[in-house]
């Protein structure tokens, strides 16, 4: 009889560890894990296959200007990135604190909801900071001034930068802030796709304050 | 006078009356019998006919066989050849065949092979027309021989069939090929396949390497509220680690010189930000959640949301993951409530 009631709680457990994912990130990765607020967070696309955008990220039009298509390129030398990239930033970047994943948006859509790992900087922030000012922010990213005033960005964390997604300027305007204090392009990667692209493929999000009624 | 003539006139009728039954009766039994006589000679006339031929027929074959004995034996000879003849072309089609389909297994269809196979499809159809002429003539093959012949042929046919499938995918293939290039030529740029790029695949290895540290992790299981649609509700800057540290202290610069939301540079900075607040809010207006409470139905919920029960629906078909049937809700689930 122990056994009749052992044995359903074993395969359980086992059937628990060995889970089907049906919908991977890509055919050979199911899913990835990063940290946000110092909690573990799983990053994996939604299961249900029947799943639809609605609502939120699902609205096709929006006046334009200032809701315009951008351009692929924000700045030449800086690279562009896709989700798969992304994450691999987060778990090579990020997890070694070499990388910071920025949400170049205002701070009530970061709380909304936003991507796994990322911090927010509004892009005014940085769009209308001053040289001290951005002096500071350099310096929380990893940026150490040198004892004749020189900035050296050598242990500077790369950025991996977005904001809503390919209707959305907010991240050439962070990044129009931070070329302007000569953060080397070479630490700055933009996600043009952005939070609509993250959530197109149904991927883990965060939210930091739950809208409640 | 009258008398009389009345009885003769009566006298009269009754003799014609009788001559007429008398004319009827006796009609009828002329055609009966005439009929009869008609027919046995019919049946007379079929079976002498019938009997004449037999005897002729019969008279008639043997001096014709004895007549014909040197063509028969003549055929007969003929017969045996084209037998002969059979088996030694169906041994070489046979191997012509089986030479051909390893050649096709090898090798593309050439010329060659496409004039070797015209030849053995003409031999294979003679042989065929000997087998008919030879079947017409004689009648007689043994099953063995047909088999042969019949695998033979169908063997042809397949082997043929496959020749064609061949052919039309190679076709299909330079066409496909030649399309490709095509709209790559006049789009100026390279086919949209995937590349194996230097980059590509050192993404795709450390992809693969992320899916093994993943396998090693011991996965701890926190308490982070996952919902349906992968939204995780986190404390933001909650942690302990260093990227946690590196938030607060960014959103404490920020929060001190109070310039989250705000820009104080042109009119055109801040009326983007401006239309930037209203979609926020617009949006805040399209996902909001309410939390079932004791006591609430769909209706009652819509009431609150819309003023009006039965926008009900309108909810229903927001969650269709978490509603199977509108009159089914529970304490604590989270309803999105589209605007």
């Amino acid at each position: 009889m122990k056994k009749l009631l052992i044995l359903p709680l074993f395969a359980s457990l086992v059937w628990g560890d060995t889970e089907h994912v049906t919908v991977k990130l890509t055919d050979t990765l199911p899913y990835a894990y990063t940290t946000d607020s110092g909690k573990k967070i799983k990053i994996e696309r939604i299961q249900d296959t029947s799943n639809r955008l609605s609502d939120d990220y699902s609205k096709t039009s929006r006046p334009c200007p200032p809701f315009c298509i951008q351009p692929t390129k924000i700045h030449p030398d800086v690279k562009n990135i896709a989700e798969l990239e992304l994450i691999q930033f987060m778990q090579d970047k990020v997890a070694q604190n070499r990388g910071v994943v920025i949400d170049a948006r205002l701070k009530s859509w970061f709380e909304l909801e936003t991507i796994p790992s990322a911090i927010n900087i509004p892009f005014p922030v940085m769009q209308n900071a001053d040289k001290r000012k951005a002096e500071l922010i350099f310096k929380i990213l990893g940026m150490k001034v040198e004892e004749d005033g020189t900035w050296n960005f050598d242990d500077a964390k790369e950025l991996a930068v977005f904001c809503n997604g390919v209707w959305c300027e907010q991240s050439a305007h962070f990044m129009s802030g931070m070329l302007k204090y000569n953060y080397p392009t070479s630490k700055l990667n933009y996600y043009r796709s952005g939070f609509q692209g993250w959530k197109l493929l149904g991927l883990t999000t965060i939210v930091h304050k739950e809208i409640k009624k | 006078m009258l008398d009389k003539d009345q009885y003769n006139q009566e006298e009269y009728n009754d003799y014609y009356q009788q001559e007429i039954r008398g004319a009827e009766t006796s009609g009828e039994e002329e055609d009966d019998s005439s009929k009869g006589k008609r027919l046995l000679l019919i049946l007379l006339g079929l079976i002498s006919l019938a009997v004449a031929g037999y005897f002729g027929y019969k008279n008639l074959t043997p001096s014709d066989e004895n007549n014909s004995s040197e063509e028969k034996m003549a055929l007969e000879t003929e017969i045996n050849q084209s037998k002969i003849s059979i088996r030694t072309d169906s041994l070489e089609v046979n191997n012509e065949v089986n030479n051909k389909e390893s050649n096709i297994t090898e090798s593309q269809p050439s010329a060659t092979s496409l004039k070797e196979e015209k030849t053995t499809q003409d031999k294979v159809e003679n042989l065929t027309n000997r087998v008919e002429t030879a079947i017409s003539d004689e009648q007689k093959m043994s099953p063995e021989e047909i088999a042969k012949v019949v695998q033979m042929v169908m063997s042809q046919m397949n082997h043929k069939e496959e020749k064609q499938e061949s052919i039309t995918q190679t076709e299909n293939d330079t066409a496909l090929v030649k399309d490709t290039n095509l709209i790559s030529s006049l789009s100026g740029t390279d086919v949209d396949s995937v590349k194996d790029g230097d980059e590509n695949k050192k993404l795709e290895e450390s992809l693969n390497k992320i899916q093994e540290t993943t396998k090693d992790t011991d996965i701890q299981k926190d308490s982070v509220d996952v919902d349906t649609y992968n939204k995780v509700k986190v404390e933001e800057n909650s942690g302990e680690d260093e990227l946690s540290k590196l938030s607060s202290q960014i959103s404490s610069l920020i929060s001190d010189k109070k310039t989250s939301d705000q820009t104080n540079n042109s009119t055109e900075e801040q009326t983007y930000t401006e239309s930037l607040k209203k979609e926020v809010v617009t949006r805040k207006n399209e996902m909001r959640i309410i939390v079932v409470r004791k006591g609430d139905t769909l209706g009652r919920i819509a009431k609150r949301a819309y003023g009006n029960v039965m926008e009900y629906r309108k909810i229903y078909k927001a969650n269709p993951d978490i509603l199977k049937r509108p009159d089914r809700i529970y304490i604590g689930q989270k309803l999105r409530i589209p605007k």
